[in-house]
């Protein structure tokens, strides 16, 4: 077997060394394209759900939200936040808690100063200027004007879908284009009316978030008539995503009676858009592992049908069937692993810089490559296993034939 | 004289709406260190003859001993082993593998058998020399003539020190020259080296190179001509 093998790899490799350059050049070419699509669409469904993760984890609600008491009695507040604060802090891995104040309210602009209005209900929470950067990111995406700062009262940052005028995914139910240091009137549940000057504008292209208002924790509790240390919502963001559940028991051991939410559970609304990519990105995966497989199964059957005289004569000269299809299943091997270096280079040095240069822009966020290990090593593997198939058939088929036959091609 | 091939009423059928009787039942012995040319018309069975004996075919019906090998016995695995130690076979054009150099098309038969290129190199190169090739080890076939890939295609078939050659009309396809040059070249192996030659020919003038030439007509042994 040991010979044989010797003098299959011999004449796979001859047959690629001196083979035909160009047709060699296409065959990677092809299987590299095959490759990077196999990676490329899954990445990109995968982009688009580590996207909705990171938006909700770093701007909405960060790991773990903490509620107020639900049962047996619902209510309004979480109240000494501070001291709870403190201790969920010492926990090993929290690097931030935020204390929220949360409201609905309904804002009145009058974009023209003539008296006609537009109005909207949007959420308005209350939140410490100096302290929330630690824990969600806004502070990063105000795209016109200032975040909030210290105690002031007077001012409110305005998510991009409420103030309208930055391709809002419902624009018709925005302010209609309120700007940096225009005012805007807010009615809220609890009666209390104030009007604000829109400090600032933030975006980060996701529609949960950006149809949200930000006033100061010290505004959010004057309306709310909050005199004692109470909030509505205390968000928690530890260092390494995906140890919440350890978290989540830890901080139930802490405060027993309050709800403790892991941040997935906030995915509802993308959810079943998540599952659906995760669906169509295994469905394309197996589409392009089958395109590649019979992409590969086509090259090599062309590549023995022109050479079925050469096999003819190989097995009149006496050279076994099994060294003729080895040496086809190891050429085919090549040209997959080839086309599995050149595609990753495209894939890793080209395509994937590209996209973190030029994201995609959705409604959700940016979205670059999400590529994720299993998938390329399924990739190779698939196209390897296709590769050992696609050679094994046709060097076969070829090797079974009549040797007169194949000589003579009668 | 060892007999190297015995043919018992070997019959060849092709089968079809019409059957094609390519071989009606022959019966000769070839000896060892002889140079037999098998010749005929066109469609006489001499090409269909050779095929059975170098094992490229297999017949319907008969006997074929080879080297005191009875061959129906063998399997196709086993026939492959025997083709490529006991058997040498020159085609009619110029069978070469044209991803090799001439001297890893002589070298090829011997590493398939013996599983080394290095130890057969060598006696490759020899080989080439033999044919009058040592200036052309390194060319490709479609670097070669007609004549020059015919003489790298008998070198090949020397390689294993063949227990009997087999050539399928190899002149068919050269210039005069070239044809005057490889039979000249087959005389002078069977000479000197006593090589079994069994030459598939239809060129009567071919005859003055042989020791014995079978006629064949319809699929049958027409006569025996003793030349020499």
């Amino acid at each position: 077997m040991k010979k044989d093998l010797k003098v299959a790899f011999f004449l796979g490799y001859k047959s690629i060394v001196n083979g035909h350059k160009g047709t060699i050049v296409l065959m990677i070419f092809i299987l590299s394209l095959a490759f990077v699509n196999l990676v490329f669409v899954a990445s990109i469904l995968n982009g688009i759900t580590t996207t909705i993760n990171n938006q909700i984890v770093n701007n909405y609600v960060a790991n773990i939200v903490i509620s107020p008491q639900e049962e047996p009695r619902r209510k309004d507040y979480i109240v000494h936040t501070k001291e709870l604060r403190q201790q969920i802090k010492n926990l090993p891995g929290v690097t931030a808690t935020v204390a929220h104040y949360k409201m609905i309210a309904t804002f009145a602009y009058d974009k023209n100063k003539d008296g006609q209005f537009k109005y909207g209900s949007w959420e308005v929470i209350g939140v410490d200027p100096e302290e929330e950067p630690s824990v969600t990111g806004i502070l990063n995406n105000i795209i016109a004007g200032n975040y909030l700062e210290g105690l002031g009262s007077g001012d409110i940052v305005l998510g991009s879908d409420i103030a309208g005028g930055y391709g809002a995914v419902e624009e018709f139910k925005s302010l209609g284009g309120a700007r940096v240091g225009e005012k805007v009137r807010l009615n809220f549940g609890n009666g209390a009316t104030r009007e604000y000057t829109v400090r600032g504008i933030s975006k980060v292209r996701f529609i949960l978030i950006d149809q949200t208002a930000y006033i100061t924790a010290k505004e959010a509790k004057s309306i709310l008539q909050l005199s004692d240390d109470r909030a509505s919502q205390i968000l928690v963001k530890i260092d390494k995503t995906g140890n919440e559940d350890w978290y989540i028991e830890k901080i139930k051991e802490i405060a027993p009676n309050l709800k403790v939410r892991k941040w997935t559970e906030y995915t509802s609304i993308v959810g079943d858009l998540t599952k659906s990519f995760d669906l169509i990105a295994a469905m394309i995966s197996i589409i392009g592992l089958a395109v590649a497989a019979i992409t590969i199964f086509i090259l090599i059957y062309v590549n023995a049908i022109n050479k079925r005289r050469q096999i003819g004569i190989l097995k009149a000269i006496g050279i076994k069937e099994n060294i003729v299809i080895i040496s086809y299943i190891l050429q085919a091997l090549f040209y997959a692993i080839s086309g599995i270096v050149l595609g990753s280079i495209i894939m890793f040095y080209f395509v994937e810089p590209y996209f973190i240069h030029h994201p995609l822009m959705f409604p959700i966020g940016d979205i670059t490559l999400t590529i994720k290990e299993f998938q390329v090593t399924q990739g190779v593997f698939g196209l390897l296993v296709a590769a050992f198939i696609a050679g094994l058939i046709p060097a076969w088929r070829a090797a079974r034939e009549n040797m007169l036959k194949a000589i003579w091609g009668a | 004289m060892n007999i190297d091939v015995e043919v018992k009423n070997l019959k060849k059928t092709y089968p079809g709406k019409v059957p094609t009787h390519a071989l009606g039942g022959v019966t000769f012995d070839i000896k060892e260190g002889e140079f037999v040319a098998i010749m005929g018309k066109s469609g006489s069975g001499k090409s269909t003859l050779l095929h059975q004996l170098g094992l490229l075919d297999v017949p319907t019906e008969g006997e074929l001993i080879i080297d005191d090998v009875d061959i129906s016995k063998l399997s196709d695995h086993e026939k492959t082993v025997f083709r490529l130690q006991r058997l040498g076979y020159v085609f009619q054009e110029y069978a070469l593998i044209f991803e090799l150099t001439a001297l890893e098309n002589v070298l090829l038969p011997a590493f398939a058998l013996n599983g080394s290129k290095r130890s057969y190199k060598d006696r490759a190169t020899e080989m080439l020399n033999k044919v009058g090739l040592s200036e052309r080890t390194d060319h490709r076939p479609h670097e070669l003539s007609g004549g020059e890939q015919q003489r790298v295609a008998i070198a090949r078939a020397l390689i294993n020190n063949p227990k009997i050659l087999f050539a399928d009309e190899p002149t068919a396809n050269l210039d005069t020259n070239s044809s005057r040059e490889i039979l000249e070249l087959f005389k002078k192996l069977n000479k000197e080296l006593g090589q079994t030659i069994v030459l598939v020919t239809h060129e009567p003038d071919d005859r003055k190179y042989v020791d014995r030439v079978i006629w064949m007509k319809d699929g049958l042994i027409e006569k025996t001509e003793k030349i020499f």
